[in-house]
């Protein structure tokens, strides 16, 4: 079962993201990482086993579009899908992520409900067991 | 008072409903002022930089943050753990985002900063001073009490400014070349 990796400097996102994803019934074993640099470390030793990231924008360190636009250019892990969950839900900020990354496989902006993030993220997950 | 201030008050408004409903699962009521318990608060506060400047930031006392959050994980908190003080300011940057969505419709823009978040007793909100405006709401959600200020200056145009200025050169020409040729 392919892991989901959530990247979010706040921790109180990553549980409410987690607790959505659980509920929703996916049992996939999940991964934390509080920024881009720690989201990198972590696909370094688990790139082969994971199914989607969930990224938000705004961190510190390395932020999401960094993270992003960094793993697109490593064939190893360019073709993880990627979903960036952030505030920055502007037409242009989304233009500036698919252009960082062309993979990028969905886009949701904060605030959402459980139901945009379950049917977000589920045929990713469905075809790419 | 500038145009864009009614905006950015329906904005505010429409941005702390939005994320209460979608956050907490229940709408947020506008109230016409909040009266809080004596007793400990936490401010968080997130700056921006753009079109548009500022700050915006959340009040609520610490039983009311505790119960908050404690919707949010829908799990029960009753003190202001790490949690707390994340939910709350992860509260004020979805709701900074929500304005920064709403604005763009009227060709604005800025980029938000990270939330500062501090705690402590008998804090007060105070407007800024200059030339900033000031945008105080309050909303109970569920007898929760909170206010959410934004205080912000715009950045005027530089070219509608040379403008501006190239116009009232023309105009005071002009006064005075009348006022000359009515003496003549």
């Amino acid at each position: 079962m392919k892991k989901i990796l959530v990247v979010d400097d706040s921790g109180v996102q990553r549980k409410m993201i987690i607790q959505i994803i659980q509920k929703a019934g996916f049992q996939n074993p999940i991964l934390e990482a509080g920024d881009g640099a720690q989201a990198i470390q972590t696909l370094a030793t688990n790139f082969q086993d994971v199914g989607i990231v969930l990224c938000d924008w705004n961190m510190p360190n390395m932020n999401g579009l960094e993270f992003i636009s960094a793993i697109a250019k490593v064939p190893a892990v360019a073709c993880i899908p990627v979903v960036m969950v952030t505030t920055e839900g502007t037409a242009d900020k989304i233009a500036e992520a698919k252009a960082a990354n062309p993979n990028l496989a969905g886009y949701i902006a904060k605030p959402f409900t459980p139901e945009v993030l379950q049917s977000t993220i589920t045929p990713i997950l469905q075809s790419n067991i | 008072m500038n145009l864009i201030h009614p905006f950015l008050v329906e904005a505010l408004g429409e941005s702390v409903n939005n994320s209460c409903q979608t956050i907490l699962g229940i709408p947020g009521t506008l109230k016409d002022k909040t009266i809080f318990p004596e007793e400990p608060c936490i401010i968080s506060s997130i700056g921006f930089t753009g079109n548009i400047e500022g700050n915006f930031s959340i009040y609520i006392s610490d039983s009311n943050a505790c119960r908050l959050v404690s919707k949010m994980l829908q799990t029960e908190i009753d003190e202001t753990t790490t949690d707390v003080i994340d939910g709350i300011a992860e509260m004020i940057n979805v709701i900074a985002g929500g304005v920064k969505m709403r604005i763009a419709q009227q060709k604005q823009t800025f980029n938000i900063s990270i939330p500062t978040t501090i705690k402590g007793s008998r804090m007060v909100i105070l407007a800024s001073t200059g030339k900033a405006e000031n945008i105080c709401l309050h909303f109970s959600v569920e007898n929760i009490c909170l206010s959410v200020t934004l205080i912000y200056k715009m950045h005027e145009d530089k070219k509608a400014v040379e403008e501006r200025k190239a116009q009232a050169h023309l105009d005071a020409m002009q006064t005075l070349n009348a006022l000359i040729n009515n003496k003549n």
